[in-house]
């Protein structure tokens, strides 16, 4: 039974567009323009997961509402945000509502079909096995443990919640651990279309970030002022 | 106008004064009998042969030297000396001889006095031996009486006490008889400077057709007592027998003493020009301190001196001045009024002259006078109190001018200050609303309104200005969003060849630049929105610094950096200095802040030219000195340079577009680090200089 992807879009174009991608990867797709449309869809039809604009029409935060809806009515199912809004609040907003990934336009029609593999493939794991991931895969670097095929990272043993993007490239910085990524290198690791300095510097502050609510000593991402970023640990 | 006051005003005081002389004269009118007895004056009257009796209160004694009963009439006593020297007087001075005579009329009105106050270096009486009755200093008397010849008498005496008479014959040689005449009475006494001579004649032997003088003869030579001097109370020999005696007119002044003008004196006189009577006092006296205003009254006496607030004249000395007037008046019947100046000349007196009419001719005049002393005070204190109000009212007026003007000022400077304070030298507005005046209704009021405006207009259109990018930015992201999304599905469509191949990669790049422009569009607002306070961390700038520049270095090879590091709080100077250099706030953004600097400073650089970085730092701050050697700084940007959307740039280059971000992003990281920057041109080579100024975290020594 293919998954059942819910798409909500306000611009026909795009709407069509990821819609065409995602059915051509054998995806069941179910594209709204509207809140009020994409909640009466949900209410019919449980979808496996939600690619959510912000904006829609005149409403600037519909898609922030339509995933609390929707996780009041099915708290599992993941939801990616994909906008032009880039603001670091909308960003904070975005993720406070347990969003898997907030991705920001342009998007790269490619890179969203392997978000949404990779998406289905974590969340096979998580209702089929639960917490207990098989730990074969598991890749151990000093206190950071990794898994590549669940996508999760554990930090001194503890669960980090790192968005896709962000499991990207912790995992891209500690594989070549000791050594300088440059942002030019760390660009294509977090598979979007246009990404800069600012970008890079904005996931790594919230990776830190999220390290840090965990062990408030941690240090390994370094800066190299001028070129990048380090695992130094 | 002042002068035109003082006439209008004595004007009014003649014309009142004409009045009362008038009224004068109406009473006396076609009373002649007034004027009697009234027969031959054979001759005209002058003014210094006369003698004027005055009244005394009190009889005086004639036996003692006692003169207090003359005391108050003995200020009008008349000085006879140097000019009145009848015979001798060879190197005359005035201790030689000279005297003071006034007559006097007892209340009885039965006997006339005299005395005579001589100065006498050298006093002699009369010689005990020898016959001569000239033998001392003594007294001569010239009477004539209606048809009888002159008579001549000569008082001497022996001694202190009463004198002797001797009438004389006609050359004063030899007394007519051996006896003494009783007809007068007289007593000599010395005195401190000489000796005085009290004299006793009867009413009876004066009358108005009766003559009287006097001489006095000073005999200093005791052996040959030859008569030295003769003084008299005439002139010339041939002015003897003509001394009038005028008598007061007691009827007469009873009639005049009725008239009670202030300060005015008013005298009459026969068809003779003798005055009969007079009444009332020139003596002016003014207390008007209580009408002056104390402040300007003391700016005035300290100016102009004090005013003269009494004013007197002795009837002898005035009759003088009129004489002329009271014959024109006699002659023709009309009223004659002057102005003359007083005899002590302190203020001017108003005098009218008023024939007195009879069934034959004019009988005398009325003399009226006045000084106009109570005008002048008036006038002066008119002059005081209106300059004095005057000044009061231009001293207000000017005051309150000068505060209205300083108020101005510091309303303005207070406004100036402000607007220059709203807006800081890297050009961005620190406030919108100028606070001083803005409640004000009046111009001053408008323009702080209309700055406040302007300022707010000016802080809208940079906030516009500065959000734009990330407007542009999402608005431009959707339609790229399709685009690009389009074109993928496109590619899986169309089957893959190699011109096909090539148009979708040009595409993709095209998509790919317009997506970098946006995204470094919107590179400041991404940053600032990372610089939140609750992400500040505490760093080593030094270390960033090193680092930073090292890599700068080694990326851009071709580049010369000429890097120094000074540290002023201890002159240590090496590009590795240990000591740390801690700045709290946001590594990653002091990092592009470097990145732009730089990025600039290359992009404006001559080809082969150094780059010179400096890092001065004391305990307080770091100053970071980027220099290059190019074209200098458009002065037309100079202001704008660190606004948003501001580029210098005139060509592209279309891999890095530049839309005038960079030195925005640098102002806005040094602004978040509590510091800020600088541009300016090189002096000393052709160039542009970036400084940048933050704050060091303090006592926080790791």
């Amino acid at each position: 039974m293919s998954k059942k992807i819910a798409i909500v879009e306000d611009d026909l174009d795009q709407r069509e567009n990821y819609s065409d991608a995602l059915r051509s990867e054998g995806y069941e797709v179910t594209a709204y323009a509207d809140k009020d449309e994409a909640l009466l869809g949900f209410s019919e039809d449980r979808p496996d997961l939600a690619i959510l604009d912000v904006m829609l029409g005149n409403n600037h935060d519909a898609g922030f509402e339509i995933c609390s809806e929707l996780h009041r009515k099915y708290p599992t199912i993941p939801v990616i945000f994909l906008t032009a809004r880039d603001s670091e609040v909308d960003r904070v907003e975005g993720l406070k509502l347990e969003a898997w990934d907030y991705l920001i336009k342009p998007i790269t029609l490619e890179y969203l079909t392997v978000r949404v593999f990779s998406l289905f493939q974590i969340e096979d794991r998580l209702t089929n096995q639960g917490e207990h991931f098989p730990t074969d895969n598991n890749s151990i670097f000093g206190e950071l443990t990794i898994n590549e095929i669940s996508m999760t990272a554990h930090w001194q043993g503890k669960s980090l919640d790192l968005t896709l993007t962000e499991f990207w490239l912790v995992e891209a910085l500690v594989e070549s651990a000791g050594e300088a990524f440059s942002y030019e290198a760390l660009m294509p690791v977090t598979r979007q279309t246009i990404v800069e300095k600012n970008t890079i510097n904005g996931h790594i502050r919230r990776i830190r970030i999220k390290f840090k609510r965990l062990d408030p000593e941690f240090n390994c991402i370094r800066n190299i002022f001028g070129v990048g970023y380090r695992w130094d640990c | 106008m002042l002068t035109e006051m003082k006439e209008f005003l004595q004007r009014g005081q003649e014309n009142a004064l004409s009045m009362a002389s008038q009224a004068v004269a109406t009473v006396l009118h076609n009373n002649p009998e007034l004027f009697n007895p009234e027969t031959g004056i054979p001759h005209e009257l002058s003014s210094e042969q006369d003698f004027y009796v005055y009244e005394l209160k009190e009889t005086p004694d004639i036996d003692t030297p006692e003169i207090k009963k003359w005391q108050p009439i003995l200020e009008r006593a008349v000085n006879y000396g140097e000019s009145h020297i009848l015979q001798g007087g060879n190197n005359y001075t005035k201790n030689d001889l000279s005297f003071d005579h006034i007559l006097g009329v007892s209340s009885d009105k039965r006997n006339i006095y005299s005395i005579f106050m001589v100065n006498d270096d050298h006093h002699l009486f009369r010689k005990f031996k020898g016959l001569r009755v000239d033998s001392g200093d003594h007294l001569r008397i010239y009477l004539q009486q209606d048809n009888i010849p002159a008579q001549n008498f000569i008082a001497t005496a022996y001694s202190r006490g009463r004198m002797g008479i001797y009438r004389m014959d006609e050359q004063w040689d030899k007394p007519l008889t051996g006896k003494h005449d009783n007809l007068f009475t007289a007593s000599m006494f010395p005195t401190k400077h000489g000796y005085l001579i009290k004299l006793k004649i009867p009413r009876k032997l004066i009358n108005e057709s009766a003559s009287l003088s006097f001489s006095i003869i000073d005999v200093d030579d005791e052996k040959s007592r030859d008569i030295e001097t003769e003084i008299g109370t005439f002139k010339e020999w041939t002015e003897a027998y003509l001394n009038r005696v005028f008598l007061p007119a007691p009827s007469m002044e009873r009639t005049i003493n009725a008239i009670d003008l202030p300060d005015a004196r008013f005298s009459i006189t026969d068809r003779h020009r003798r005055i009969v009577a007079t009444t009332g006092q020139l003596l002016t006296t003014l207390t008007r301190d209580d009408e002056r205003n104390p402040i300007t009254a003391t700016i005035f006496d300290w100016i102009f001196g004090s005013p003269i607030d009494e004013f007197d004249e002795p009837i002898r000395d005035t009759r003088e001045f009129s004489w002329s007037a009271i014959e024109i008046a006699l002659r023709t019947g009309e009223e004659q009024r002057f102005v003359r100046p007083s005899y002590d000349g302190a203020a001017d007196v108003i005098t009218i002259v008023y024939p007195i009419h009879g069934e034959s001719g004019e009988l005398g005049a009325v003399i009226a006078e006045q000084s106009n002393l109570r005008i002048l005070a008036e006038l002066r204190i008119s002059l005081e109190n209106a300059i004095g109000s005057t000044m009061l009212i231009i001293l207000i007026a000017s005051l309150i001018l000068i505060s209205i003007a300083t108020r101005l000022t510091i309303r303005l400077h207070r406004i100036g200050q402000e607007t220059s304070n709203a807006i800081d030298s890297s050009g961005r507005i620190l406030s919108e609303q100028i606070v001083s005046d803005s409640r004000s209704l009046d111009e001053l009021g408008d323009l702080s309104r209309s700055i406040s405006g302007m300022l707010s207009r000016l802080s809208r259109y940079t906030h516009y200005l500065e959000r734009m990018p990330r407007m542009l930015k999402h608005e431009i992201l959707n339609p790229l969003n399709i685009v690009s999304t389009s074109l993928e599905n496109l590619e899986r469509e169309i089957p893959e060849t190699a011109s096909s191949k090539k148009y979708l990669l040009k595409t993709r790049r095209g998509i790919g630049r317009l997506g970098s422009m946006v995204q470094s569009l919107a590179e400041a607002s991404s940053l600032e929105d990372a610089l939140t306070p609750g992400s500040r961390e505490i760093f080593d700038l030094q270390e960033l610094l090193d680092e930073y520049l090292e890599n700068y270095q080694n990326s851009h090879p071709l580049q010369y950096f000429k890097i120094s590091f000074l540290n002023s709080s201890n002159s240590e100077s090496s590009p590795k200095s240990n000591n740390k250099l801690l700045l709290n706030g946001w590594p990653y953004a002091i990092e592009q802040m470097l990145d732009n600097l730089l990025n600039n400073a290359l992009d404006y650089s001559y080809p082969e030219k150094p780059i010179e970085i400096n890092v001065i730092s004391d305990t307080h701050n770091i100053e970071i000195e980027i220099k290059n050697e190019g074209p200098f700084i458009n002065a037309e940007i100079r202001d704008t340079l660190f606004e948003s959307m501001v580029s210098a740039r005139l060509e592209s280059n279309p891999d890095r577009p530049h839309l005038g971000v960079g030195l925005f992003i640098v102002r806005m990281v040094a602004t978040h680090h509590d510091g800020s920057v600088k541009a300016e041109d090189r002096d000393e080579v052709e160039g542009s200089c970036f400084r940048v100024t933050l704050p060091l975290e303090l006592n926080k020594e790791l």
